[in-house]
């Protein structure tokens, strides 16, 4: 990986917890604690992502952003946040955040997140087929094969198995679903993330020998060829 | 700069006393101006009376009719003689003998220590002879200070009957303001139960006094849920962190093997979450209460919007061995909402049909256009239903029904729907679906 990743937290337990756990996922990490020195670094360094705290001080985190964006530097960034109200997330998105996670948070959740940001531009939206080993997904005739058999897919399956195609090999959260899907943001309603994989891998891995759909224990899943 | 209360009297009396010395000169000027007009006229008609008298009746008429009014005398200050070619008075009033009178024309005789001031008008009448008409210019005086004491005295009444009104309508003014501010004392001095007196059918300061009480029972209705709430809140966060404790502690003991160790850390895992999701349910909640949540409102098709979240309960109303019927008209329902919001609520009554409504139940969520700008949300099951009684109850925070005590939840999901109405200008109204439960979500935006 080696990914340049710049982390702005002002709390010292919180910064010691993403840096030891980015690095151990190959990360290269650097750290400041003040809203200044984060813009300072940031419009300066090449950096892959940002991962920034809002209550930081010298400057806010949504102003950080706000000067960053309006400065044309458009590195992914990720605001990590106690403000966790649905109005909080609204703001931290309009300013130009491309993610926001609410603290406390799950590290794999981060991760996950982190995954899909830095890779963003890799698959084009304007990609007309998609395919993971066997499967396959016309996206123009919405259609989806199998080893060259037909699967009848309802809307919503084929809209969370676009949505796993294009992030193949990663780990997508029930929350990424939620809220990239559906646009739905209430952490006590993520089981229902289950119900449609359940369905949907009744449907593309049933009957055949290798399955494609890995649940990522305490994260969320993963379409794969690889186990 | 602040006026102290007692620059207004000051100011008003100042004003008052002037008026009162403009108007009585005033009152002064006009009386002389308006005396002096009229005995000017009537002098005149008195010598053409006579001038017409000497024509009909000639010279010996004129002297014998003088004479004899002379002789009866007159109140209206009046005197007329006649002069012969050498000024001396032939006939008419003695008194004027003294004055010596124009040819012709008028002329003012002033005052002397024997005589009176007079003003004369005198008229030849040919062959030598003068008519002289004489006011009596003392009496006009008396006219004009009798006019002008009735004058005086009515604009003096007037003066202190509008100053004795003015006085007590200020009187009354400060009395009625003084209780409505010794209530506001009375509440700042932390007696909340005080209110500001009001009678029945009463006057602006009783309308005052009313919406000062209603604001105060909002205040009080607000406080009173506030405690709850705290106390709610203590409560319910209380049992989950007991809980979490007890997990920390066998996950902490030593002794304990790897698996049980394990399944704790899980548990306490579990109950950090619910504590979280209660915590920033209430959070949303305040919120949209407080109407923060406006600027994130926008104009969108909540029909699209509440399709999209049926779609992603679908499979959830499914398991429960429920059947789920959508209903939305072809064309976009468009009104003003906040849609991050509006969604968990629809979510939160979808919800709630999942858990209590029962398997073999039919859900039904369908939106209508109820106006230009205006919608309703309609969630509703055939299941067990909510007792009448306890309908209104279940909207408040952290209301659980015996019934639901089993289940998970926080007994927060209808308090986020009633405030997501509320910031939406409309209402959640529970019904009975007999059987079930109907739910109806009103947007009713005045913006939109």
């Amino acid at each position: 990986m080696g990914a340049k990743i710049l982390v702005v937290e002002d709390d010292g337990g919180t910064a010691e917890t993403l840096l030891s756990g980015l690095r151990q996922e190959g990360y290269t990490v650097e750290h400041v604690a003040d809203g200044r020195d984060a813009l300072y670094l940031a419009s300066s360094a090449d950096f892959d992502a940002v991962i920034m705290d809002r209550m930081l001080p010298g400057m806010d985190g949504l102003s950080v952003v706000k000067a960053l964006r309006a400065a044309d530097v458009h590195t992914p960034l990720l605001i990590l946040s106690a403000l966790g109200q649905l109005d909080e997330r609204v703001k931290g998105l309009h300013s130009g955040a491309d993610d926001y996670l609410a603290k406390p948070f799950a590290f794999s959740e981060l991760s996950a997140r982190l995954a899909v940001m830095l890779r963003r531009p890799a698959i084009r939206q304007e990609a007309t087929s998609l395919s993971c080993g066997d499967l396959e997904m016309d996206l123009l005739k919405r259609r989806v094969t199998r080893a060259g058999r037909r699967l009848d897919l309802l809307p919503r399956e084929f809209k969370l198995l676009e949505h796993l195609l294009r992030h193949k090999d990663r780990v997508v959260t029930r929350t990424m679903m939620l809220e990239e899907l559906w646009d739905y943001r209430f952490d006590p309603h993520t089981s229902l993330i289950d119900t449609h994989i359940s369905r949907l891998r009744k449907k593309i891995d049933d009957g055949f020998d290798t399955p494609l759909l890995h649940t990522v224990r305490g994260s969320g899943y993963r379409l794969s060829e690889r186990p | 700069m602040r006026l102290r209360p007692w620059i207004w009297p000051a100011a008003a009396s100042l004003v008052a006393i002037a008026a009162v010395v403009l108007g009585l000169l005033l009152v002064d000027r006009l009386g002389e101006r308006a005396i002096a007009r009229l005995q000017t006229a009537n002098a005149a008609a008195a010598r053409d009376y006579f001038v017409a008298f000497a024509h009909d009746e000639g010279v010996s008429g004129l002297t014998q009719a003088l004479n004899r009014y002379a002789r009866v005398g007159s109140a209206d200050g009046f005197r007329y003689a006649l002069e012969d070619r050498s000024g001396r008075v032939v006939a008419g009033a003695d008194v004027l003998r003294s004055i010596d009178a124009p040819d012709s024309g008028w002329l003012t005789v002033a005052a002397t220590a024997s005589t009176r001031p007079w003003r004369v008008l005198a008229q030849p009448l040919g062959s030598g002879y003068t008519l002289v008409v004489a006011e009596d210019l003392r009496a006009r005086d008396a006219l004009r200070r009798a006019v002008f004491r009735g004058s005086a005295l009515a604009i003096l009444l007037t003066a202190f009957g509008a100053a004795a009104g003015g006085f007590g309508l200020n009187a009354m003014l400060l009395r009625r303001t003084r209780a409505i501010a010794d209530t506001a004392e009375r509440i700042a001095g932390g007696d909340l139960s005080a209110r500001a007196p009001v009678h029945p059918n009463g006057d602006v300061f009783d309308d005052l006094g009313a919406a000062v009480n209603r604001m105060l029972g909002r205040i009080d209705e607000l406080m009173t849920g506030m405690r709850s709430v705290t106390d709610s809140i203590a409560h319910d966060l209380r049992s989950p962190l007991t809980r979490m404790k007890g997990a920390l502690v066998r996950a902490c003991d030593p002794e304990a093997p790897e698996a049980v160790r394990l399944r704790a850390l899980d548990d306490a895992n579990i109950e950090a979450d619910s504590v979280l999701g209660t915590l920033n349910a209430l959070l949303d909640i305040a919120h949209a209460e407080s109407g923060l949540s406006q600027e994130n409102m926008q104009r969108i098709d909540v029909g699209g919007l509440v399709l999209g979240i049926a779609e992603l309960f679908g499979p959830a109303v499914e398991d429960a061995g429920q059947a789920l019927v959508t209903d939305a008209p072809a064309f976009p329902v468009l009104a003003r909402a906040h849609p991050a919001l509006l969604r968990q609520a629809v979510g939160n009554l979808l919800h709630n049909a999942v858990i209590h409504a029962g398997p073999g139940a039919t859900v039904k969520v369908s939106v209508e256009e109820t106006g230009a700008g205006r919608a309703r949300i309609l969630v509703s099951d055939d299941g067990p239903g909510v007792p009448t009684e306890h309908l209104g109850r279940v909207q408040e925070r952290f209301v659980r029904l015996e019934a639901a005590r089993t289940t998970a939840g926080s007994g927060l999901g209808l308090a986020l729907v009633a405030a997501c109405a509320k910031l939406h200008g409309g209402r959640l109204v529970l019904g009975d679906n007999r059987p079930g439960l109907v739910a109806a979500l009103e947007l009713a935006d005045p913006r939109s």
